[in-house]
């Protein structure tokens, strides 16, 4: 059975959101830490390659993970890797004591035109995820991501020429 | 985002329904370890504190977020050897150990009783906090993890986690124990315990590769 590319892109959008701290998807019955699990860890027939889980990331409110996909989508060759970049979860002016970095300062001021500190870092994850400089567009790379996961998404794919696809 | 909805959102956050709940607690983890020598115990107390939101704010579904200060709980297992219970298990266990006495208690009912409760919770296997070593404690990227059903790999014949036990304590957060041993906490930056600035599949040490020294210690 195969999958459209459209809709495995977007499940991938959403999965940025409960992997990696401040899951949204947390198994309350181990106090698990990262929600879907990390590096190594699987969905369908995709495989998390990298993610971005630093205390830099965290004080910014930032999430991305990387995937190599298997075969299985339609569209999408096997071996291709995915960056999924985290959305809006924290509305916080700054860092809450509580929640960590908010997205409003950290991302938001983004669509500006403003550089902040969450589009450096998906710079920074997009070259280290795919080995590649700002200068160089990976091959067989997708970009992907939800609300403000969009929007650095589609930073990238201005950068570097790939795809990008908004969920 | 357009002017509109830059003006609407302190309003939108203002609204009653939008606001969290705030709950916060103490709890002190407790290891006791048998080996051929004794028994040796160690704890640590960590603060935990809870935004929980009874109707999710705008454009975000975020129903609860955490937060937690504190370090690792160590214990010295035989002389210079060290043992650590990260601490980035520790929002929810509590309510993962003593599930039983909140029944089917949602969410926003049984944060409201855990500050309240005054028997502590054994923490069966599988409950316990991840527990890890380190090979050259003067090394970050030398951690590896131990199993804590078989704690004589690591340590040696005779060694075995006897009890771990969790309580809800009034106790202050525990400052200062773990960088007495682990002096590089202050000095790894922001990065993974391997220097690397992301975590990858091809890591040397998946687990120095996937752990930061916020699960050593949360300021």
């Amino acid at each position: 059975m195969t999958i459209s590319k459209e809709l495995f892109l977007s499940i991938l959008a959403m999965d940025s959101y409960n992997r990696g701290y401040n899951a949204g998807i947390a198994d309350e019955g181990q106090g698990d830490a990262d929600g879907l699990g990390r590096v190594g860890s699987q969905i369908g027939n995709a495989t998390v390659t990298a993610d971005n889980n630093t205390t830099t990331a965290q004080s910014a409110g930032f999430y991305a993970v990387a995937y190599t996909v298997g075969a299985g989508v339609e569209g999408i060759a096997p071996g291709t890797t995915i960056i999924s970049y985290r959305g809006t979860d924290g509305l916080t002016l700054g860092t809450d004591p509580v929640s960590g970095g908010g997205d409003i300062l950290n991302g938001w001021l983004a669509g500006a035109g403003l550089p902040t500190s969450q589009t450096d870092l998906a710079i920074q994850f997009y070259q280290a995820a795919t080995g590649q400089t700002v200068w160089q567009t990976a091959a067989n790379t997708t970009v992907t991501g939800h609300s403000l996961g969009d929007r650095l998404a589609g930073l990238q794919a201005r950068l570097f020429g790939n795809e990008a696809i908004a969920a | 985002m357009n002017r509109r909805t830059v003006l609407a959102l302190p309003a939108l956050l203002a609204l009653p329904g939008c606001l969290p709940e705030t709950h916060a607690w103490h709890q002190k983890l407790t290891l006791v370890i048998d080996t051929p020598s004794g028994e040796v115990t160690g704890s640590s107390v960590a603060a935990i504190r809870v935004n929980f939101y009874e109707d999710p704010p705008p454009l975000t579904s975020t129903e609860v977020e955490y937060g937690v200060t504190g370090e690792a709980t160590m214990v010295e297992v035989v002389p210079g050897r060290y043992l650590f219970a990260l601490i980035n298990t520790s929002e929810q266990l509590f309510y993962a150990a003593a599930q039983n006495r909140f029944g089917r208690m949602t969410r926003g009912e049984w944060l409201r009783e855990i500050p309240k409760q005054t028997e502590p919770a054994d923490l069966l296997p599988g409950y316990v906090p991840m527990l890890v070593t380190f090979d050259d404690v003067t090394k970050p990227e030398t951690v590896r993890e131990v199993d804590p059903a078989d704690l004589a790999a690591v340590f040696g014949a005779g060694v075995r986690l006897k009890a771990a036990t969790l309580a809800i304590t009034e106790e202050p957060v525990t400052e200062g124990r773990v960088e007495g041993v682990l002096g590089w906490l202050d000095e790894i930056g922001g990065g993974m315990l391997d220097g690397a600035t992301i975590s990858s599949i091809d890591a040397k040490n998946r687990l120095a590769n996937d752990l930061t020294r916020w699960d050593i210690r949360r300021p």
